[in-house]
């Protein structure tokens, strides 16, 4: 056996399919973070409302998807999707919009955000509800006495209370969207039609366990480490030093 | 009580609106939340024929069995369940015991080279599982792990997060229970096991249901280090009955598949959900 030196970090910089895969997973992962974010920012300042009644089975509903295992949801909205028979095509031509591709080339990585969106924001409703209800409420009482409205609380009371946490949770997000395998593997049966739905860890499972380039799968490896590395050290440079000073 | 005042002062009728707003926007994330599983139960008791239809119904027109009759011919699922119940519950065991062991040991003792020790373990903390996923398969098959139990307990029986996890909590017990327990004459291993594990108890909690969940949910490493069917856990079982007919894909037995795989995670949910929903506050909010 020759050592190689770094021959494989130097293939995977000319490789196209890793780009596309970077590529994909970046899509993945800005398709769905913003909008989950405020998706669970609403329902936890709806649940949290004083009017609400049953909190208890909404944030048991809520949290429902996210015990689930994520093979089985996949597996489930395999079906859902289904071009043909599928029910979200079925409700859509009722509404009078045509027949979607959703596993198809154009359309796998938004059927993939839509999976992690039903599956996710559940988690980061309840982290919230979580801050929220730990948000002294003598802050609300003093705001109301001083006449302050419904959208005054929330822009100068509840945000700047919680950008610690929402901060917390952009990152934990864009951590695990970095390391997303289960969604794509089993939605699109790999990477999807032409690779449009390939993710980095995908890649790395084909290149390493089914092709078995172990080597330049451990590359690849690596390059994961690096990119959340990065993106990591981006965002607390970005907005981490307000909210942990 | 001017606070009272003031809710009074507005109408009747704007809280009615209010009220209405939250719940319709409550009950249509109900609806989405708990559609595709309600579609999943109902999808597998359909018939073959009905799957296929373009009618949209959420009840089956007649309830049929034939899909988990496929299901379990096809797959040793009960076999399968054993093996994700006996592996997720070992796994649990051994990584709360070893996690806590050395919390406790980094919250409340001081050893050589303590603090580098720690700041490496939150530096492992930053390295994500799939880095090392060539190199920890590689490990299995030099100790001829692949294809056995061990490999999917070993490796996860004491993680950095957990470790982490319990010392932060341990920190909170005061010294001063400690050592008049050691003043009694009880030796470090028993203040651990009848001082220190009571009075973490909550922790221990959150920390085991995460643990079990992972493990339960866990697809890839299963995947790589299990070969034969009557040792794949169940996620791994049910991924594979998409290939399993060859012409088409077997939508029911795969909906039945899920149905019996989801099943038994609920009803935990269910019966602990107090332990989860606390267990995401204790992780994430304390953080």
């Amino acid at each position: 056996m020759k050592p190689i030196k770094l021959q494989n970090y130097l293939t995977l910089i000319k490789d196209d399919v890793f780009w596309l895969a970077l590529k994909n997973t970046l899509f993945m992962w800005l398709g769905h973070v913003f909008i989950m974010l405020i998706l669970a920012l609403l329902l936890a300042v709806t649940l949290n409302s004083k009017y609400v009644r049953m909190k208890g089975f909404f944030r048991v509903v809520y949290y429902l998807p996210n015990v689930t295992a994520t093979v089985a949801i996949a597996l489930v909205f395999g079906l859902i999707f289904n071009t043909d028979f599928g029910i979200l095509n079925l409700l859509l031509q009722k509404i009078g919009i045509p027949t979607i591709e959703w596993l198809g080339m154009d359309w796998s990585k938004v059927a993939i955000i839509l999976l992690v969106l039903w599956r996710a924001t559940g988690w980061y409703m309840v982290v919230l509800l979580a801050g929220l209800q730990s948000i002294n409420p003598e802050l609300y009482e003093a705001a109301i006495v001083d006449g302050a409205h419904a959208r005054h609380l929330l822009l100068y009371i509840t945000l700047p209370m919680l950008k610690g946490l929402l901060f917390f949770c952009f990152i934990i997000d864009t951590i695990g969207s970095f390391r997303i395998f289960t969604e794509p593997y089993i939605l699109t049966q790999g990477g999807g039609p032409a690779n449009s739905s390939l993710s980095i860890i995908v890649y790395l499972f084909q290149t390493g366990f089914q092709w078995m380039k172990m080597g330049y799968a451990a590359a690849l490896g690596y390059a994961v480490f690096i990119l959340i590395f990065l993106a990591s050290l981006a965002q607390v440079k970005m907005w981490g030093q307000q909210t942990f000073e | 009580m001017k606070f009272n005042l003031l809710k009074k002062r507005r109408s009747s009728l704007k809280i009615l609106a209010t009220k209405f707003i939250i719940y319709l926007i409550l009950l249509a994330g109900t609806v989405v939340a708990l559609f595709p599983f309600l579609w999943m139960a109902s999808s597998s008791f359909k018939s073959q024929a009905e799957i296929f239809s373009t009618a949209i119904k959420l009840i089956p027109s007649k309830i049929s069995s034939e899909h988990y009759k496929f299901a379990f011919d096809a797959l040793p699922l009960w076999r399968n369940l054993f093996n994700t119940a006996l592996v997720s519950t070992s796994l649990t065991f051994l990584s709360l015991f070893f996690c806590s062991l050395a919390g406790f040991a980094f919250a409340k003792y001081s050893f050589p080279a303590r603090e580098p020790l720690f700041y490496f373990l939150l530096a492992t903390m930053m390295i994500p599982g799939e880095t090392g996923l060539v190199a920890a398969f590689i490990v299995m098959n030099v100790l001829h792990w692949v294809d056995t139990y061990w490999a999917l307990i070993i490796p996860g029986a004491a993680s950095a997060f957990g470790i982490f996890f319990m010392r932060q909590y341990m920190l909170t017990v005061p010294n001063d229970i400690l050592e008049a327990a050691i003043i009694d004459g009880c030796s470090p291993f028993e203040v651990y096991l009848r001082i220190v594990l009571p009075l973490v108890k909550p922790a221990i909690a959150a920390l085991g249901i995460m643990t079990f969940m992972y493990s339960w949910n866990d697809f890839l490493w299963p995947l790589i280090v299990m070969r034969s069917p009557e040792k794949f856990t169940l996620m791994v079982a049910i991924s594979s009955l998409v290939a399993i007919s060859g012409f088409s894909t077997p939508w029911g037995a795969i909906m039945a598949g899920c149905t019996f795989a989801i099943l038994p995670l609920i009803v935990v949910f269910l019966l602990f959900q107090r332990q989860f929903v606390s267990g995401i506050m204790l992780g994430a909010v304390k953080r």
